[in-house]
């Protein structure tokens, strides 16, 4: 399926979310109270099938915390982006993703450990990376460590 | 032991589990990764893994980098596939200021990938025989790698960590030998791969040892994000030199390696049939680098990319390299992300490794090529 | 005939011993001389093996091997002794102290007890028991007793993994080198070292035995690999699993106990597959060829018995060096399925074939 049919399959069936063309993918934008929901659709759609996320990212743009899904068919091949943003910086709360994508496991595990962003129905969220007692979350970019951190 | 303390019960006739934990340092997790194991006997029945022991928070010093400056800290993720990395961080800039590389660049990128794979699955397959016991496979790979890694240092100076490609092109022009030293290496390593055959494949232990081990199905792989030649021996069809190429690769003929049964030994063979295969790539290439001594386009010293975010994924020799940027066209990015396979097919192991023994869950991991600063970044 | 008899020169120096003090300072002298002897020996042949090793391996594997200490490195095991001495001798928190300290030596003794039945040519033999066999075969395999006691009291678990493996496979193939043996009591009728040495002047039991001495000598091969820990049969110390296995946390001289309990174990082994099979310190004969067979006969018999040792001793090594490890369960299934059957169907052969006459 190419770019413009995509577009035109993700505008007709996921009306509630914002479908824009980006440079590269189609980029979707979810509320958090709709990620589970459009994601599963997203998977389980006869016509859409991203059976394999590929890439999901934690990431701390214009103030806001967010998750970035980048999602691909093996069967159909065809590829696009989900984003969700947060409502607030402290207690971000989205929900897991992990029982539509088993690979969220590890993905949802380091973002929390470096964004601070909780995932609900997650099995096992603990930090991954960092010491279980470390304080703070390194990729906010309001994170100040001043011993390791040089900044400019 | 008839009486029961607080701390640990301890129950006659049932069956009794106990923790023990294969790493950080452990000869077989190939560094400082961590499996938390319990055991019923030598029986596994739970894999838990820990990493981060050698976290050195690449993301976050990307942040604080120039794009140029990055192309340094991603040969130290996989320093087994550092040209790929270079290349993938290279490919994402260029994509995203619309930079059209020369060909002569372009060949010259992919040879080295291909390269870097075959040195990569040369030091696997040293390393996976000494996970299974065999001693000497380490030195008959190590031999071949050697070869590679010689042609690395000539034209990029390093052996391990090159830095060689970076946006725009290369850091500077090959060694005058480089063709000349890749046309003595084919044939070489065509006559010296058979070896590899009748020493370990052939082996009937290793057979035994590696068949109906660890099945990993195809529908796990692609949950599991499982990618590289250890989904491919799942018959996951995941090569992005295939369905998304980049450099050079749209060019030559690259025949995705597939094995459907999913156990050790087709990651095995998948893995010693790549050998083959990129050598074959590099039959192709080798007499096809243009004419010139062109090898890069010319840079601002200061790149700022424009605002927005990009994607950009290459095949690495454990599987697929993504690079997420996100930049508001300041000359730092805003944030960078690398998908890094490893990463990925790590947390699969919890699931393949139970219910076999202990020396099966080494031949598991070893035979899903983990490299651990690739895993904690 | 034998060109070379040590038994004049060992009945010359009990003489003169006797001679000079009473029988029972005689027997002391004599037990003290003999315990000298072997520990030389012992040490010896160690430290030959462990360069051996070191170089067979490096040569399977495209290396030089040791090279700088000495002339073709062969001091470098001496050197590494030296190193091995002055290392701290470390222990566990809470290891059993007694049981820890005690293990190396019990491997040890063990494999210096067994030394003493070898034949190693016409009356160079310390023990001559008429059980010699059957006593080499118990004394060996108590080298388990240590390995076990090592890996419990080490108050670590890959140490008691490694043990418990150990334990199973040296049991299981204890039973595959007794009846691999026990075909060759069947051929020469005893169980006495110097008889069975004797009764193979004319041919080696390999070639006098037919097929199914054949087939037991290859049974005894793998099984005494497997008995001494060696690769692809080294579950106990199984590097790429449990690190170092029941050893695991000895250090310095300790750690070196073990090391060299392992590679006399592998020389005894070699030794009693020589001395069964291929004839012990018997010079190579064949039937009709007089003059070759004359030839033969002014080859000494410790050349003989050493040569024919370190023959075996590089094909075990080649096991270990081309070999991929097993898993413990088809180590035990190769023994209990494979192995212990074709013996057992071996020995009844065996003795329809000895009831017969059928062998030369």
């Amino acid at each position: 399926m190419n770019h413009n049919e995509l577009h035109q399959l993700l505008l007709s069936h996921f009306s509630e979310v914002e479908v824009a063309v980006g440079s590269q993918f189609i980029e979707m934008t979810v509320a958090p109270e709709g990620l589970h929901e459009v994601a599963k659709r997203l998977c389980e759609h006869h016509a859409c099938r991203m059976d394999f996320l590929f890439c999901q990212s934690g990431v701390d743009v214009n103030g806001r915390l967010g998750v970035v899904y980048h999602v691909r068919s093996t069967t159909l091949k065809h590829a696009c982006v989900l984003k969700c943003f947060a409502e607030q910086r402290e207690g971000a709360v989205l929900d897991s993703v992990y029982d539509i994508w088993p690979a969220a496991y590890a993905f949802e595990r380091e973002i929390y450990d470096l964004l601070g962003i909780t995932f609900h129905h997650h099995p096992d969220l603990r930090r991954i990376f960092l010491e279980d007692d470390y304080r703070g979350f390194p990729l906010r970019k309001d994170f100040i460590d001043e011993i390791n951190i040089i900044h400019n | 032991m008839a009486q029961t303390s607080d701390s640990h019960q301890v129950i006659i006739g049932e069956h009794e589990q106990y923790t023990i934990n294969m790493g950080p340092q452990h000869p077989s997790t190939h560094g400082v990764l961590r499996f938390e194991l319990s055991l019923e006997g030598e029986t596994v029945v739970g894999v838990r893994s820990h990493c981060g022991y050698i976290h050195r928070g690449i993301e976050k010093m990307c942040e604080v980098s120039t794009y140029q400056q990055i192309i340094h800290l991603t040969d130290r993720m996989d320093y087994l596939s550092a040209h790929i990395n270079n290349e993938a961080v290279s490919l994402c800039v260029e994509k995203a200021l619309g930079i059209e590389v020369p060909e002569r660049v372009k060949v010259i990128r992919t040879i080295l990938s291909e390269l870097t794979r075959v040195g990569s699955h040369l030091l696997w397959w040293s390393a996976f025989g000494m996970d299974m016991g065999a001693l000497t496979t380490f030195f008959y790979g190590m031999r071949d790698r050697e070869k590679i890694l010689d042609i690395f240092e000539e034209s990029c100076g390093g052996r391990l960590l090159q830095s060689f490609i970076c946006p725009g092109g290369l850091m500077h022009d090959v060694h005058p030998n480089f063709v000349a030293r890749i046309r003595e290496l084919i044939p070489y390593l065509r006559k010296k791969l058979p070896e590899y055959d009748r020493l370990l494949t052939g082996n009937i232990i290793l057979q035994e040892r590696t068949r109906n081990i660890g099945v990993l199905s195809r529908q796990q792989a692609i949950a599991w994000g499982v990618t590289g030649p250890s989904g491919r021996g799942s018959a996951f069809s995941c090569d992005v030199r295939v369905h998304e190429p980049y450099s050079a690769y749209d060019r030559v003929k690259v025949n995705e390696v597939l094995y459907h049964q999913g156990d050790t030994f087709a990651r095995y063979r998948v893995r010693l049939d790549e050998i083959h295969e990129s050598l074959s790539i590099l039959e192709q290439l080798i007499d096809q680098i243009p004419e010139g001594n062109d090898y890069a386009v010319k840079m601002k010293p200061i790149i700022k990319l424009p605002a927005g975010d990009y994607y950009q994924r290459v095949e690495t020799a454990r599987g697929e390299l993504g690079v997420y940027m996100v930049s508001d066209g300041e000359k730092y990015p805003v944030r960078v992300k690398f998908r890094s396979p490893n990463f990925s097919n790590l947390f699969v192991i919890e699931q393949l490794a139970v219910g076999h023994k202990i020396a099966d869950l080494v031949a598991i991991s070893g035979s899903l090529d983990l490299v651990i600063p690739d895993i904690d970044r | 005939m034998n060109l070379y008899d040590f038994s004049s020169l060992t009945q010359s120096i009990h003489q003169g011993l006797s001679a000079m003090m009473a029988p029972a300072w005689v027997t002391v002298t004599e037990m003290v001389l003999v315990g000298v002897v072997f520990l030389l020996f012992y040490a010896l042949v160690g430290l030959a093996l462990v360069y051996i090793e070191r170089k067979v391996c490096a040569f399977i594997q495209n290396r030089l091997g040791p090279n700088r200490v000495g002339p073709y490195g062969l001091v470098q095991t001496v050197a590494d002794l030296i190193k091995l001495l002055f290392k701290e001798l470390l222990m566990v928190h809470k290891a059993d102290k007694f049981l820890f300290n005690l293990a190396p030596f019990i491997v040890i003794i063990a494999s210096f007890l067994a030394i003493g039945a070898l034949p190693f040519a016409k009356g160079l033999q310390a023990l001559d028991l008429n059980v010699g066999l059957f006593y080499i075969i118990s004394v060996t395999s108590l080298t388990v007793l240590g390995i076990l006691l090592a890996g419990w009291s080490s108050n670590s678990k890959y140490s008691l993994l490694g043990a418990m493996r150990s334990g199973a496979q040296v049991i299981s193939y204890e039973l595959s080198v007794g009846m691999s043996l026990l075909t060759i009591i069947i051929f020469s009728g005893s169980m006495q070292l110097s008889v069975i040495v004797d009764s193979q002047a004319d041919g080696w039991w390999l070639f006098k035995g037919h097929v199914p001495a054949f087939i037991a000598f290859v049974i005894f091969l793998v099984a005494s690999t497997a008995e001494t820990n060696r690769g692809p049969f080294d579950m106990a110390e199984a590097e790429s699993e449990l690190t170092a296995g029941f050893h695991t946390e000895y250090s310095g001289i300790k750690f070196a106990f073990f090391f060299l309990a392992e590679y006399m174990n592998m020389f005894l082994a070699a030794a009693l597959a020589a001395t069964v099979f291929l004839g012990g310190w018997q010079p190579l004969h064949f039937g009709g060829l007089e003059a070759f067979n004359r030839v033969m006969d002014f080859i000494p018999p410790l050349v003989w018995f050493f040569g024919k040792t370190f023959a075996l001793i590089y094909i075990i090594m080649l096991f270990k060096w081309t070999f991929p490890r097993l898993r413990i369960d088809q180590l035990l299934t190769l023994e209990w399925k494979y192995l212990l059957p074709i013996n057992l169907v071996n020995i009844l052969v065996v003795s329809w074939v000895v009831l017969k006459g059928w062998h030369f």
